[in-house]
C-alpha cells in the first residue's frame, strides 16, 4: 500500500510542481476542493489512476471528495485492487 | 404584462405563501424563502441608504456584486433587485486591471461583497468610488453615511421596463470588457417566457453549475425562483460533483453546458438510467452535439432535454429546440439544431448587405425583439456596430453562422471567428470539431488553424481528449469525412483537453500548447 501511495504523491507533487505549485504536498491536503488543481487535472489524474493501477471508475458513483488528497486516493486505489 | 413590476417580486411572495419552502441549496446548507427574503431586503434597505437611491429615476444606481457562486451571490442579487438598483457581478478571479476598468466604467454607488470578494477591495479600488459597501452577514461599511438612518426600502420596488437590471461584462477578445446592459423588460420577457415553456413547479430542485457572471445564471435562479422551486449551487472547484448530487438530492433539473457531460463521461461518472428523477435537462451556452445528447438521453430517460441558443446581447438564451429522436441534426456538424425563436424573440440569417438568405443557405444569425441589450456600457460606437436599425428596427449581430431549414428550424454552424481560410479554401473549425467527434467517438475536442505563418493558416491540427488512440486510423477516416484541404496534418491526442472558464474547449490554449511545442523544437 504505501508503495502505491508514494507513487501517487510522486505523480501529484509533479504535477504541482509543473503549474509552479512547490508547496509540499501532506496527505491530506486538498487538492481539488481547495483549487489547488483544475478540473483538468483531474481528468489526468483519473486517467492515469486507470492506467498505472487499473483502477474502475465505473460503478464508484463519482464524488471528488474520492480523489480529492493522497490519502483518499491511496484508500480508493487500495478498495478498487483489492475487490 | 403589468407596466411596473419587480423582477424577483415572486421571491417576496413566496416567503409570504410558502415560508418554509428552500430556495437556495449550497454545501449542504439550506436558505427557505422566509430566510432568503429576510436577507434579501436587509441588502434592500442598506442599498436604499445610498444618496444615489433617491436619484435612481435620473441616474440608474449601480451596484456591483463581488461574490463566489452561492448564497450570498443570489442574496446579493435579489436584494439589489429589490432596491430597483442595476446588478453588475464582477469575476472574482479577474486580473486586478480588469476589476478596476470594471469599476471605472460603472462608477458604482455600493459594492456587495462575499467574504472572498471583500479581500479584492484593496485601497485603490475601494477608494476607486463607492460610498457604501456592503458585506452580507455583516454590518455594513460606509465612508459617510450615518448608519442610524430610516431604511426606505422596505419591500420589492416597481421599477419600468426600460430600467437597466444587470450590466453583464463579456470578455472582449481583445481584452478590454464589454459590458452588456440588459433592461428589465428583457429580464421579464425571459422569465416569464421560460417558466411556461419549461412548465416549471415549485416543487422542481434545479442545478446551478455557473458563476453570477455567466448570464446563464439569470436562468437558473429567476426562473427557478419565480416557480418556487429551489436551487442547487455547486460551486466551481465540486463541478464534478453534479451527478452524485444529482443522485442524493433526487433533482428534478439539470442545468449546465454541454461539456459538462464529456468531463463527466471521462470521470466514468455516467450511466445509463443513473439520473431516473430528472424531468429535464437544460443545455445552453455552447453547440449541443447530437451524440450527447443522445447519450445524456440514456443517462436521464425520463427527462425532456432542451437545446438553448442565444448570446449575453440578447438576455441569457432567445432560440430553443426540444430534443427528441426526430430533432433535426445540423448537417456536416452533427449539432442538435438550436430550433425556433422563442416568444418576444425574432431571429434572421442574413448576408453581408443584410438581406435575408434563402432558406438552407449560410448567412449571419441576427436577432431582434424584446431581449435585446440596450448596447455596451460607455461604447456608442460598438453598440451602433453591432446593432445597426434596419428598417426601423433594432438588430443584433451574434458574429455566428447560422442557417434555416426548410421547417423554419435554426441551425447554429460556428463562429464567424472561428472561419480561416487553409491555402484559400474557407474552413469552418466546428465543421473540422464535427469530423474529429464522428471518426474518434469522444466529444471533447478541438480543431485549431496551425502551422501560422505572418497571422496566415497553412493548415489545420486536431485534438482529441484521450491517450490511447490510434493515429493512423484517425487519419484514414477523416480523409473519408473531409475535403482533403480540410483533414488536419495531424492528431494529437491530449489526457486532458484545456476548458475555458465557461466550460468549452479552448482553442486558444491549444494554440498556445502548439506554439510552445514549435518553441521547444526550434531551441533543441
Amino acid at each position: 500500500m504505501n508503495n502505491r501511495k508514494q507513487k501517487i504523491k510522486d505523480y501529484l507533487t509533479d504535477k504541482l510542481k509543473s503549474q509552479g505549485d512547490n508547496t509540499p504536498l501532506a496527505d491530506s491536503d486538498s487538492l481539488f476542493v481547495s483549487g489547488r488543481l483544475d478540473s483538468v487535472a483531474m481528468m489526468m489524474l483519473v486517467v492515469y489512476l486507470e492506467e498505472a493501477f487499473g483502477v474502475d471508475f465505473k460503478g464508484a458513483d463519482f464524488e471528488v471528495s474520492l480523489i480529492d488528497s493522497v490519502e483518499a486516493i491511496a484508500l480508493f486505489v487500495e478498495s478498487q485492487v483489492c475487490a | 404584462m403589468p407596466e411596473n413590476f419587480n423582477l424577483a417580486s415572486a421571491v417576496w411572495q413566496h416567503s409570504l405563501s410558502a415560508p418554509q419552502s428552500v430556495a437556495i441549496a449550497h454545501n449542504g446548507k439550506t436558505l427557505n424563502y422566509e430566510q432568503f427574503a429576510a436577507q434579501a431586503q436587509n441588502v434592500a434597505q442598506r442599498l436604499s441608504q445610498s444618496p444615489d437611491w433617491q436619484q435612481r429615476s435620473h441616474k440608474p444606481m449601480k451596484v456591483g456584486i463581488l461574490a463566489a457562486r452561492g448564497m450570498d451571490a443570489c442574496v446579493a442579487i435579489v436584494g439589489a433587485c429589490w432596491a430597483g438598483t442595476t446588478y453588475v457581478p464582477i469575476g472574482l478571479k479577474l486580473p486586478k486591471e480588469k476589476i478596476q476598468a470594471i469599476f471605472a466604467a460603472c462608477e458604482f454607488s455600493a459594492i456587495i461583497a462575499d467574504e472572498e470578494g471583500a479581500k479584492l477591495l484593496t485601497d485603490n479600488v475601494w477608494s476607486a468610488c463607492p460610498e457604501l459597501m456592503v458585506r452580507i452577514g455583516q454590518a455594513f461599511e460606509s465612508k459617510s453615511l450615518d448608519q442610524s438612518q430610516a431604511m426606505p426600502c422596505q419591500q420589492p420596488v416597481q421599477v419600468n421596463k426600460q430600467d437597466l437590471a444587470y450590466v453583464i461584462f463579456t470578455s472582449g477578445t481583445t481584452g478590454v470588457p464589454k459590458g452588456v446592459m440588459i433592461e428589465a423588460g428583457s429580464v421579464q420577457n425571459y422569465i416569464q417566457t421560460m417558466t411556461r415553456k419549461l412548465a416549471m413547479r415549485a416543487t422542481d430542485r434545479a442545478l446551478e453549475t455557473c458563476d453570477i457572471t455567466f448570464d446563464v445564471s439569470v436562468h437558473n435562479m429567476f426562473v427557478t425562483w419565480q416557480a418556487g422551486a429551489a436551487l442547487y449551487i455547486l460551486s466551481a472547484n465540486l463541478a464534478m460533483n453534479a451527478v452524485k448530487l444529482a443522485r442524493t438530492e433526487k433533482l428534478t433539473i439539470w442545468n449546465s453546458v454541454p461539456s459538462l457531460v464529456g468531463m463527466l463521461q471521462q470521470l466514468k461518472a455516467l450511466q445509463p438510467g443513473c439520473l431516473p428523477d430528472l424531468r429535464l435537462s437544460v443545455f445552453g451556452g455552447e453547440a449541443l452535439p447530437h451524440s450527447t445528447a443522445s447519450q445524456w438521453q440514456a443517462v436521464a430517460p425520463n427527462s425532456a432535454i432542451f437545446n438553448l441558443y442565444g448570446p449575453t446581447e440578447a438576455t441569457v438564451f432567445c432560440l430553443a429546440q426540444a430534443f427528441s429522436p426526430h430533432t433535426p441534426i445540423t448537417a456536416g456538424r452533427g449539432f442538435v439544431s438550436i430550433g425556433t425563436p422563442i416568444s418576444g424573440c425574432e431571429a434572421r440569417v442574413v448576408d453581408t448587405d443584410g438581406q435575408v438568405v434563402p432558406d438552407g443557405m449560410t448567412g449571419e444569425l441576427v436577432l431582434g425583439g424584446v431581449q435585446l441589450a440596450r448596447g455596451y456600457l460607455g461604447a456608442p460606437e460598438l453598440t451602433e456596430q453591432k446593432f445597426p436599425v434596419w428598417n426601423a428596427k433594432r438588430w443584433y449581430l451574434t458574429g455566428d453562422y447560422a442557417l434555416r431549414d426548410a421547417s423554419g428550424d435554426f441551425h447554429y454552424l460556428g463562429r464567424i471567428d472561428n472561419q480561416i481560410k487553409v491555402f484559400g479554401h474557407r474552413v469552418e473549425l466546428e465543421e473540422i470539431d464535427a469530423a474529429l467527434r464522428l471518426v474518434s467517438g469522444r466529444d471533447l475536442v478541438g480543431a485549431v488553424a496551425w502551422p501560422l505563418v505572418d497571422g496566415m493558416a497553412k493548415g489545420l491540427v486536431g485534438f482529441i481528449a484521450g491517450s490511447d488512440l490510434d493515429q493512423a486510423q484517425l487519419l484514414a477516416g477523416l480523409k473519408q469525412t473531409l475535403q482533403p484541404y480540410m483533414v488536419p496534418q495531424q492528431v494529437i491526442a491530449l489526457e486532458s483537453m484545456p476548458l475555458n472558464a465557461s466550460g468549452k474547449v479552448d482553442r486558444k490554449a491549444l494554440t498556445a500548447l502548439l506554439q510552445e511545442t514549435a518553441h521547444i523544437v526550434a531551441s533543441v
